[in-house]
């Protein structure tokens, strides 16, 4: 059967529909995604936690637990990794960096131990101040903390934690706003469709037309 | 009226020749699949996310179709001897040269550019039907920028003669091409912001994207300015104008 370019095109869209919708189902993008852990600091004044959106929009929530002061910077749009690499001009450098890419939830996430003196870290919104940042205090209830703030497409925020021991615990918590697929059932519909489209546009009482 | 049918004719019979089966459907499948499950896999919020998403890797195979299949096949044409048989027709040169140019470059782009995203705003609809003039700024960023790559390959396919020489020229300008605007890239923190919005300037989607992306009340990080608005089309005009006009005045068929 020789179908005409038309015919051919809308059996490609049938035919990648499906097998893309197939894919989708099982390992498409999640809407929500949580993650939580307890950093040793050792011999650390402190704990940055990032987190980024990849793309997509959300609410996200981060609850920090054994904390003496908390401050975060949020809609921080650009590379997480400069900031803190800007911080290092003031003597406070972050290591163990521990940095997860959830792409299917569309965040980058993650911690560094902050090593710089108490003094400086206390001193942090002036520093911020100077570097064109707005940064905010969270009240701190018994040593725990929550911040919670929308992330637009590529933006980030950056929590300090000043810690109450030598740990800190933190929980993430991630909502996806705005994301919705079409189902199973109605993209296979779809494709149906369009295969069947495409194999009648090549079916003989179509080409009697040209004679 | 009968010089446009002929026009339609032709573009018709020379869309047949450069989108032949197999290759072509092959390769509209897998970018076409492939493409809607990068799409899928990433919860993008907004069209113009997902456009980008899509069409960033797309235009890479864009790129190579226009050079390998599309201008090379002109050269193809010159060798045996169908372009005089083209040229025959009772139509003036610059047709037959815009003629050349929608069915080598424009047709081509579109298909290859639109399925794969015509897969994914399926799939997608709910995001795609909130904001479609996003996904269609993004998309006309895209096919100009595929537009300009491709008349400046059936330029040099027009003049070099062989496909393979042709190949070869037009590969290593869009490799030039990438290489320049990699490099203004990676300068522009050292030496000044004009770099880095000409280094966006070259990009016409990047400028489009940040556009879309106001459009949709997110401030973007770069203000492309009048120069990114500007840049591409005005060179595509230049590159139009240059292919047409060698066509209608120097080209030799034999």
């Amino acid at each position: 059967m020789r179908l005409p370019l038309y015919g051919r095109i809308l059996v490609i869209l049938g035919v990648s529909l499906l097998l893309a919708s197939i894919v989708a189902e099982a390992y498409g993008a999640k809407t929500s995604t949580s993650a939580e852990a307890t950093v040793a600091l050792g011999t650390a004044k402190g704990l940055a936690i990032y987190a980024m959106s990849l793309g997509g929009e959300g609410n996200i929530e981060l609850r920090v637990s054994n904390a003496q002061t908390v401050y975060y910077i949020a809609n921080i749009s650009g590379d997480i990794g400069t900031l803190m690499g800007s911080l290092r001009v003031f003597n406070i450098s972050a290591f163990n960096a521990q940095t997860i890419h959830d792409v299917r939830a569309g965040l980058v996430y993650g911690h560094a131990t902050l090593r710089t003196s108490r003094f400086l870290l206390a001193a942090l919104p002036g520093i911020a101040k100077m570097l064109h940042f707005s940064i905010k205090q969270v009240k701190v209830v018994n040593g725990e903390a929550a911040v919670k703030t929308k992330l637009k497409p590529g933006e980030g925020i950056l929590v300090v934690v000043i810690p109450q021991g030598d740990s800190v615990t933190y929980k993430l918590d991630y909502h996806v706003v705005g994301y919705r697929r079409l189902g199973l059932g109605a993209s296979l519909t779809v494709s149906a469709v369009l295969v069947g489209l495409g194999l009648a546009s090549g079916l003989p009482f179509r080409r009697r037309s040209y004679t | 009226m009968a010089g446009r049918g002929r026009l339609v004719d032709l573009i018709v019979l020379d869309s047949l020749d450069s989108l032949r089966p197999p290759g072509f459907d092959l390769m509209v499948l897998v970018i076409a699949t492939l493409g809607a499950i990068l799409g899928s896999i990433q919860p993008a919020t907004s069209s113009y996310l997902l456009a980008r998403l899509i069409l960033e890797p797309t235009l890479f195979t864009v790129a190579l179709y226009l050079a390998l299949r599309s201008a090379a096949g002109v050269a193809s044409l010159v060798g045996e001897g169908i372009m005089e048989v083209y040229l025959s027709y009772p139509l003036s040169r610059g047709g037959l040269a815009l003629a050349l140019v929608t069915s080598r470059v424009l047709v081509p782009s579109i298909i290859l550019l639109s399925v794969p995203l015509a897969v994914a705003g399926v799939i997608l609809a709910p995001v795609v039907l909130r904001d479609p003039l996003g996904l269609l700024v993004v998309f006309t960023g895209y096919l100009v920028q595929a537009f300009f790559y491709g008349v400046v390959f059936l330029g040099i396919a027009l003049s070099s003669r062989t496909s393979g020489t042709a190949s070869i020229i037009g590969i290593t300008f869009y490799f030039a091409y990438n290489i320049v605007w990699m490099l203004l890239a990676t300068l522009s923190p050292g030496l000044g912001s004009g770099l880095l919005r000409l280094s966006v300037a070259m990009k016409f989607y990047e400028v489009l994207y940040y556009y879309a992306m106001s459009l949709s009340g997110v401030h973007p990080s770069i203000e492309p300015g009048l120069l990114g608005f500007t840049l591409v089309p005005a060179m595509t005009l230049v590159a139009l104008a240059g292919t047409i006009a060698y066509f209608k005045w120097r080209f030799e068929p034999t």
